[in-house]
């Protein structure tokens, strides 16, 4: 689990060019939108095709979106539990 | 109702937002591409505006910055800009995914900036306009159609103040489409680069000359097309036709113009025309080439006006900066503490487009308005 909340903190850094952090500097308990990485919209478009490129996994649901990113330890788990590569 | 250009900034192959060009030019490197240099983008915009922006959209956003803070109006009313490509290091981005992925899984960000619009949208985010908003874009002439629409939406008092920009940036990979295209090197011809530009025009002279220096003023433009086909000089009639129209509105003859901004590139098919029009129309009138310091590329005629303007605020034109025609008609001076130098009140633009289409714009000091 420790490995792909790493993995995961490193291809959001890269998906949404976050150039000022390091993955050391996300907390993977904190929330990715409003607070915590304060990010936006287009950040969830970009987030959602980075799980299906990396991890096979489709998001169609906004709602179920809204859950697996409420955090990168979240991330992780349903990555987990739904990966299909 | 005189136009004033009351703020400018440049981001190109000279030092970025300044005007070290005048004093200290950089020499282009020799080689056929010469990318801009940049400012220290993360002094200049917030990481988090900044951190989805491509190179273009960043070049751009600070030129605005900087152009709206020296003309110190606050607000804009309307925003138009030029670009020949747009954000192409975003579309190569997005083409490349494309391919890479079987057409599926592209991202949005890239996607977004790849089209043309992009700068002149972020501008109006930024800025907070609601206002006319419009991208130019076509070749040589997209500043100078973006300009021209500035003109007359200021001539016809539909804004007040205008924010008009020119953005290029030319990667590696598009560098070799130009030169395959025959656009770009050539022997002899100046580099490819790339040009950042944007300008504060404005009617609003209470609020603009309270500054010591002379402002320019956007006297008067025009633009035409060429027939497409036919010797390259034999069509400077057709352009010299719309020159002296020009100078004629405004009682000018060749003699009232001070020097001629020339888009020469070195390319001798290229250069035919200006060298045409020049020769029949104002043959003794010095020259400025400013494709010699900024490079070349589809949006290098905002540079050309950045240049323009920056000579009529100064008053004179460093003999350095000067490539021909000086034998006549120079008021040269020898107390600006620049050497010599040749007067800058009324400057003449001229740019075209593969001599298919063309530009010409009169800048003229405040201090000798029409």
């Amino acid at each position: 689990m420790d490995e792909l909340i790493e993995e995961l903190k490193a291809s959001i850094i890269e998906a949404l060019n976050l150039e000022d952090l390091t993955p050391a500097d996300i907390d993977a308990d904190a929330p990715l939108f409003g607070e915590g990485l304060g990010l936006d919209s287009i950040d969830a478009l970009e987030l959602i095709v980075l799980m299906e490129r990396n991890y096979g996994i489709r998001l169609k649901d906004a709602a179920a979106g809204r859950q697996v990113f409420q955090s990168v330890r979240v991330m992780a788990e349903y990555v987990m539990a739904h990966r299909t590569k | 109702m005189p136009i004033y250009l009351c703020g400018a900034a440049q981001i190109s192959a000279q030092q970025p937002l300044t005007d070290a060009w005048l004093t200290a030019p950089e020499a282009l490197p020799e080689s056929t591409l010469v990318r801009a240099i940049d400012p220290p983008f993360r002094s200049l915009l917030p990481a988090a505006e900044s951190r989805r922006m491509g190179v273009a959209l960043k070049r751009m956003a600070v030129v605005a910055d900087s152009a709206m803070a020296e003309a110190g109006l606050g607000e804009t009313d309307a925003i138009v800009v030029g670009t020949g490509m747009g954000c192409v290091e975003s579309t190569e981005h997005f083409l490349d995914a494309l391919c890479r992925q079987g057409e599926r899984l592209l991202g949005p960000t890239h996607f977004m900036q790849s089209t043309h619009n992009t700068p002149a949208s972020l501008l109006a985010r930024r800025l907070h306009c609601h206002g006319y908003n419009a991208t130019f874009s076509h070749q040589q002439v997209s500043f100078d159609q973006a300009l021209y629409d500035a003109f007359l939406l200021m001539q016809t008092a539909r804004a007040a103040t205008v924010l008009c920009g020119g953005i290029e940036e030319v990667t590696p990979t598009f560098h070799i489409l130009l030169r395959r295209m025959g656009y770009v090197g050539h022997a002899a011809q100046v580099a490819c680069s790339e040009a950042a530009a944007a300008f504060v025009l404005t009617t609003q002279a209470d609020k603009v000359m309270q500054a010591a220096a002379p402002r320019a003023i956007l006297a008067d433009m025009c633009m035409g097309h060429l027939p497409p086909t036919g010797d390259t000089a034999a069509k400077a009639p057709v352009v010299g036709h719309a020159l002296d129209a020009m100078l004629g509105r405004h009682g000018l003859t060749a003699a009232d113009i001070d020097a001629v901004i020339v888009p020469n590139n070195g390319y001798a098919a290229y250069d035919a025309l200006p060298g045409s029009l020049l020769a029949q129309h104002l043959p003794h009138v010095p020259q400025v080439a400013y494709k010699r310091l900024f490079g070349e590329c589809f949006c290098a005629s905002a540079l050309g006006l950045y240049m323009a303007q920056r000579l009529i605020e100064r008053g004179h034109i460093p003999t350095a900066l000067v490539s021909g025609g000086m034998d006549h008609n120079m008021d040269c001076s020898k107390d600006h503490g620049q050497n010599s130098a040749v007067a800058a009140r009324r400057l003449l633009l001229v740019n075209h487009s593969m001599a298919t289409d063309f530009s010409l714009i009169l800048l003229t000091s405040s201090s000798h308005a029409l």
